[in-house]
């Protein structure tokens, strides 16, 4: 008969003979499934809302370390941008007065011109970069008073 | 009749394939994530590059500026004092030679050992399952139902037990409307396919969020470090405009110094009468000096240590 080909032989299920513990092996099937499922059932919705709440978590995570580089970006740029517009009128009236005292054959004016034409060069304009995140906390803050 | 069994098998295989299709869509959003991240990534980088060579070619040029101002118009300072018998130690000044930056390797992206840990878990899980399954359900059915007879299975032995048990799993004997001993078969393959599917589902599903997780993770510190890369673009543009005032105040003080120069060389020196020429041409030398030696960036405090897009000159 083709048909016991595909059937399988089950003539002994639920036959099994009791264990010590009086279980048949098929009862014990039953508990191992529905341990199971239960445990991936169990697994899968703890780890999905699990991850869920990460994903939630990096993503604030991320805007507020963003948040922070854009403003000390903006710090800095708007800060630099100032400096060197200082600087730039500083060095343009340094150089007037150098060449009034070189017309004027003065050397001691001219050597203190010069002396604070090179300090300023050499000053970093990059100096207060390390400062930024300060600048930006104490800006945060609100609290504080800005003598101006 | 229907088998009893179809309907909450084929509920349970529909969750497990609802489930894991879930799992394999997070997956493939995972992918998307992390590709779109490094492609960002890979774009900001370039974009700081092409900023990083205009800079170049401006440091270069400053660089050029400084050998010129250091060889030849210091050096002619020099040279007249030798000619004039008098000892010079020429000190070889750095000249800049451009900025390097250094941008941190982005993370690996990487989940290939727990990814494997829980699919090896999730199969052995659903091919147990399957086998449970079977056995479970021909136990149940053995031991509770009753044959179409009316006889309870249980008290069945052999071929008629078989036939008894498939054919309550089909519905019922043909006679009695029911699918029969093929319709039970086919049932009996479902209980071991279903719990596999629910439980090879939920495992797709559990990796598929794992890995999304790790991806949105991975996208982020790739988005800070966009930020990162972003700040360095701008701080190489400051260098660009920090170079730009040095080449302006070390031009002109060149210019001063040359003139000073001319003067100072026209003359049959005498300390006394041309000291003044001389004073003026050694303060303007000075100033050239200093100036040269002068950092583009300032190694002390040019670099925030928050920011770890590291920017540094280089010198020939």
């Amino acid at each position: 008969m083709t048909s016991s080909k595909r059937i399988p032989d089950i003539t002994s299920l639920g036959k099994v003979a009791p264990d010590r513990l009086g279980v048949s092996g098929n009862q014990l099937y039953l508990g191992q499934l529905a341990t199971q499922v239960i445990t991936a059932i169990d697994t899968w919705v703890k780890v999905v809302q699990g991850e869920t709440t990460r994903r939630v978590e990096i993503r604030v995570w991320e805007a507020t370390q963003r948040e922070s580089i854009i403003a000390q970006r903006d710090v800095l740029i708007k800060g630099l941008d100032l400096t060197f517009d200082e600087r730039r009128e500083t060095f343009r009236r340094l150089f007037n007065s150098l060449d009034d005292a070189m017309k004027a054959e003065d050397a001691q004016i001219a050597s203190d011109v010069l002396e604070k034409i090179a300090d300023l060069a050499k000053s970093s304009p990059f100096k207060d970069l390390g400062n930024v995140q300060f600048v930006v906390d104490e800006l945060k803050k609100g609290e504080r008073t800005w003598t101006v | 009749m229907v088998a009893p069994l179809v309907v909450p098998l084929l509920i349970v295989t529909a969750g497990g394939l609802v489930v894991g299709g879930k799992g394999l869509v997070d997956k493939f959003q995972a992918r998307s994530i992390a590709v779109d991240a490094k492609t960002r990534h890979d774009v900001a980088v370039s974009s700081l590059s092409d900023v990083q060579s205009v800079t170049q070619e401006i440091v270069e040029e400053y660089g050029l500026n400084q050998l010129h101002a250091q060889r030849d118009t210091i050096g002619r300072f020099a040279d007249w004092l030798e000619n004039h018998s008098h000892l010079v130690n020429r000190l070889d000044r750095r000249i800049v030679d451009g900025v390097q930056v250094h941008v941190p390797s982005i993370p690996k992206l990487k989940f290939e050992v727990e990814q494997a840990r829980i699919g090896l878990a999730g199969g052995f899980g659903a091919l147990g399952a399957a086998a449970s399954a079977q056995g479970a359900a021909l136990w149940g059915v053995s031991t509770f139902a009753a044959a179409g007879t009316g006889t309870a299975i249980s008290g069945l032995s052999g071929v008629a037990a078989t036939n008894a048990t498939l054919a309550w799993l089909g519905g019922g004997t043909l006679a009695a409307g029911g699918g029969g001993m093929a319709a039970g078969a086919v049932v009996l393959n479902m209980i071991m396919f279903a719990p596999g599917v629910l439980i090879a589902g939920l495992t797709v599903g559990v990796l598929g969020a794992v890995e999304k997780t790790k991806a949105v993770k991975y996208a982020s510190e790739i988005n800070i470090s966009i930020e990162h890369v972003e700040t360095a673009s701008a701080r190489l543009l400051a260098v660009r405009t920090r170079i730009t005032e040095l080449r302006t105040v070390l031009s002109r003080l060149v210019a001063l110094g040359e003139a000073s120069l001319d003067e100072l060389e026209r003359q049959d020196f005498d300390p006394d009468e041309h000291g003044r020429l001389f004073l003026n041409a050694y303060q303007l030398i000075t100033a050239i000096a200093e100036v040269i030696d002068t950092p583009v960036t300032d190694p002390e405090t040019g670099d925030p240590t928050d920011i770890s897009v590291k920017i540094v000159e280089k010198y020939s």
